[in-house]
């Protein structure tokens, strides 16, 4: 396909090929579109929110994965989008919807660069992460404390919004329709990261994590891309948030909270943070773990937690990463024979 | 001084106080380890828990009540040790990424464990009967509680200054701190200090668990909105430190304690702007330690 | 750019806490000419080598470059300006390819000269870029590593491949820190050969700390001589080779040995 073979492929020969790769993912999207028919409400809601958790997985994977900085309060992003979004259509806020959701990414990505430039500069490792848990548990108190976003509560009723393209109107307001413009919304973030990270600018975020001082010495602006990186995390995460408001059509501060920051560090780190599907794969397992154990409370996290000891201390690379190792020994010894 | 001003006084010394705690163990875990544990608030979870359900929700006497508090040290510290072997260990020399997230699982691991044996509904343990009550000072009602955390906190530093600066084991601490490498061609045993090391810090979260379980009431999240306390303590008090984390944890509490009475609307703001201003200001905290990157 | 040396550094001052590293050096390189900076360990050799490439700030003194004063330059500008430098550990991305790990730097300079080639949308480095790369690659006798991840490759081809880096940018001044540290003598050889004819083509000047005499000798027109922070001699190569007091403080030393 590509005379250039890019490293990024190298690390999962699991799907080496592409058109083996894109057979996969048009089959998934097939799937998904028709699960509305397949599944019941309940059920559809679990695959939605997966798919949901996809994106903001993904999101956070940009940082840590492609650019080597770990954010430990990425849910501050997706509330933001979340909240936005939730108060915009419960309060009717004047403006068509695909408008919010551009406004909730841009929030943000905007917030991401403020973090970014007081920062970024000097806050890697460790620092950076008592930084982001503690600004997202602040944003929680500072929401518990507004009435307008339903304080402790939550912010609840929020309607499903109904989306003008000038010459026909696209109604959402029953879950199956906002499904279908979920998936598709879902789709073009990942095709939108999928570039991102592919792209020259992904190149330039991967120097950066293989080795700083090396990258500033080809004449890159390490601070900037970090900042780059964060805003386009950031802002990914806000339209994570964002397109969950309507999907669950309640927002409440356990988005906020520090625990539903680790949610996107698990996934991706179960699906394998080296690869660009990882995160992905990483949210379809961890919902049918949650989904199988709902009804013994702390098992799910037991599971979770141990698995994801596990995976750092046997298999860094995830599942992917397993998947890939799997394949080469196998076709290793193919070659043998 | 007014009544209101004493009040937030020792409100303020009480948090700062249980703050130390839980984020003494931490900062001696990181000075030696350099492993940021973020498990350490569910180990300070469990041993509330244990000292629960050792010694119930009415304890007999303060005797008693610091008894019970020790077999948590105790029983937290032979977890500490599993831990070390088990997983610790095996983190000394990795990316201090993965020693996040794995004590992140770790933490999720306990957190769930701690559900599953006990359930999530809230428990409730009350102060011992010699400290449950309240004295005046300079015309203001504090609980006896409240002192007895404080004294407590006082002692715990004072011991591990003690401990650190005036002893052979201290001296031996340091070094392994400083320079394991270093120290271990001078023929320190360096992975005993190691371990040791963490068996003392968990057991120390263990102990902070029974001496504070009567603080709030128990649910197996307790742990994590302590710990983050704990955390923004060790930050601004310089990774490492003890000194740094004591003087951090002092001055969060204080402005906690400021904040719930003089800004009740917006309780547990201020503590936040505080950290933000501090890692800004002085990213490398208080007493910048080695190995703080 | 004006007439006036290419890289020069005047009354340069640094400082580890309190202590001084380096005490107000002063050094001259023209365009065009191949300087070894020289000393035993401790001299401050590294340190004034991070100090011109802007890898640490210096406490007082001037660092001018083209003709223009970038002390207050971070590093990625020094480099988008010109200056391309290799480390004493050669640091490559161990995660790319060799061709990824020369297309990143590529992309790096034409980002920098706000070129670009081809269009935006298209995620896959240019097809000029690759074949660049690939001559860049086959030029430092590492095409057959190509498609090699950096972290699987020898220790000399690390060391090539960061050169293939530093040549990427299309440097006005190649900053080498011991081109040749911890090498075999046989590839010592021809790494300087290497850069020899780097210079030949490229007529790129050359800042190079080493310890090995013979690449020294066989590389550089002039060399400094420091110690404890301070420049002792400087002059032509033959000029400081029968300098008595450098024989005296440096190379009476068993250098081997002391190259840490």
């Amino acid at each position: 396909m590509d005379q250039h073979s890019s490293t990024l492929m190298q690390g999962r020969p699991a799907f080496s090929s592409p058109m083996l790769k894109a057979a996969v993912l048009a089959l998934l999207f097939i799937l998904l579109l028709s699960a509305p028919a397949m599944l019941n409400a309940g059920l559809l809601f679990w695959v939605g929110m997966t798919m949901i958790q996809a994106v903001f997985a993904l999101s956070w994977n940009l940082l840590f994965g492609f650019t080597g900085l770990a954010s430990f309060g990425h849910a501050g992003f997706y509330a933001i989008g979340a909240y936005f979004t939730g108060a915009a259509l419960r309060y009717d806020f004047p403006l068509p919807f695909l408008g919010i959701l551009a406004l909730a990414g841009i929030f943000g990505a905007l917030v991401a660069l403020a973090i970014g430039v007081v920062a970024l500069k000097r806050l890697t490792g460790i620092f950076l992460a008592v930084l982001t848990v503690a600004l997202t548990e602040a944003m929680a108190k500072i929401i518990g404390f507004s009435p307008a976003l339903g304080e402790q509560d939550g912010l609840g009723n929020i309607p499903r919004p109904i989306v003008g393209f000038g010459v026909f109107n696209l109604d959402l307001t029953h879950s199956n329709d906002y499904y279908r413009f979920l998936l598709v919304a879902v789709a073009l973030m990942v095709a939108a990261l999928w570039w991102v990270v592919h792209s020259r600018i992904g190149r330039s975020f991967r120097a950066v994590r293989e080795d700083a001082e090396r990258a500033r010495f080809i004449g890159i602006n390490v601070t900037r891309v970090r900042v780059l990186s964060f805003m386009i995390s950031g802002g990914t995460a806000a339209l994570a948030g964002a397109l969950s408001a309507p999907w669950t059509r309640i927002v409440t501060l356990d988005q906020v909270n520090w625990l539903a920051s680790t949610q996107p560090i698990l996934n991706s780190l179960l699906g394998g943070f080296t690869s660009f599907w990882g995160p992905v794969v990483g949210a379809a397992v961890y919902t049918a773990i949650n989904y199988w154990t709902r009804t013994f409370a702390g098992l799910s996290e037991m599971l979770v937690g141990g698995i994801l000891v596990l995976v750092i201390l046997i298999a860094p690379t995830g599942i992917v990463g397993l998947l890939g190792k799997l394949t080469r020994r196998i076709r290793k010894n193919g070659d043998r024979t | 001084m007014s009544s209101q001003a004493i009040f937030v006084l020792f409100n303020g010394l009480a948090s700062g106080m249980a703050f130390f705690l839980v984020a003494a163990g931490l900062t001696w875990v990181f000075g030696i380890l350099k492993i940021l544990n973020l498990a350490h608030g569910a180990f300070f979870m469990l041993g509330a828990y244990i000292a629960f359900t050792v010694g119930g929700g009415w304890p007999a006497s303060i005797w008693s009540f610091l008894g019970v508090a020790l077999i948590a040290a105790a029983a937290i510290g032979v977890l500490g040790y599993l831990t070390d072997q088990l997983v610790l260990k095996r983190l000394r020399d990795v990316d201090y990424h993965y020693a996040l997230i794995a004590t992140f699982g770790l933490m999720l691991f306990c957190e769930g464990a701690a559900k599953f044996i006990w359930g999530t509904d809230y428990q409730a343990v009350m102060p011992p009967p010699e400290v449950d009550r309240a004295v005046v000072v300079g015309g203001s009602y504090i609980s006896v509680y409240t002192l007895f955390v404080i004294g407590i906190g006082v002692s715990v530093f004072a011991a591990l200054e003690i401990i650190m600066h005036r002893t052979w084991a201290g001296k031996i601490m340091r070094a392994v701190s400083n320079d394991p490498w270093m120290a271990g061609t001078l023929g320190i045993n360096v992975p005993m200090v190691l371990m040791v090391s963490v068996i003392a810090s968990f057991a120390l979260a263990g102990f902070a668990g029974g001496i504070l379980v009567p603080n709030q009431a128990l649910s197996p999240h307790v742990g994590a909105s302590f710990v983050l306390y704990a955390f923004m303590a060790v930050v601004i008090g310089g990774l490492g430190s003890i000194r740094g984390t004591f003087l951090a944890c002092i001055l969060l509490g204080l402005v906690e304690s400021a904040n719930a009475t003089f800004l009740s609307q917006y309780g547990g703001i201020a503590i936040y702007v505080v950290l933000a201003i501090f890692l800004v200001w002085k990213p490398t905290g208080l007493f910048p330690a080695q190995g703080a990157t | 750019m004006s007439n006036g040396p290419l890289l020069q550094a005047k009354d340069l001052r640094v400082s580890y806490g309190n202590f001084e590293v380096i005490k107000g050096v002063s050094l001259a390189v023209q365009p065009g000419e191949a300087l070894a900076i020289i000393g035993p360990n401790g001299a401050g050799k590294t340190t004034m080598f991070k100090a011109l490439t802007g890898e640490i700030d210096c406490r007082a003194g001037q660092v001018m470059f083209c003709g223009a004063d970038v002390t207050a330059k971070p590093a990625h500008l020094r480099t988008a300006a010109g200056m391309g430098r290799t480390f004493q550990v050669s640091r490559v991305f161990l995660d790319l390819t060799a061709i990824d790990n020369v297309i990143v730097a590529l992309e790096s300079r034409d980002r920098n000269r706000g070129q670009r080639k081809g269009p935006w949308w298209r995620a896959a480095p240019a097809a000029a870029l690759i074949s660049e790369a690939d001559r860049l690659l086959a030029h430092l006798h590492l095409g057959h590593l190509r498609d090699e991840v950096a972290a699987t490759i020898s220790h000399g081809d690390k060391k090539r491949l960061e050169l293939a880096l530093t040549l990427a940018l299309e440097p006005k001044i190649l900053m080498l820190d011991e081109p040749t540290a911890g090498m075999a003598p046989a590839d010592r050889m021809q790494i300087s050969e290497m850069i020899r004819s780097i210079r030949r083509d490229h007529g790129v000047s050359v800042v190079m700390t080493e310890h090995d005499m013979d690449v020294i000798f066989s590389i550089a027109d002039s060399v400094v001589v420091m110690n404890y922070g301070e420049i002792i001699a400087a002059g032509t190569v033959d000029e400081v080779r029968n300098s008595q007091i450098v024989r005296d403080v440096y190379l009476g030393k068993d250098m081997y040995h002391a190259a840490g």
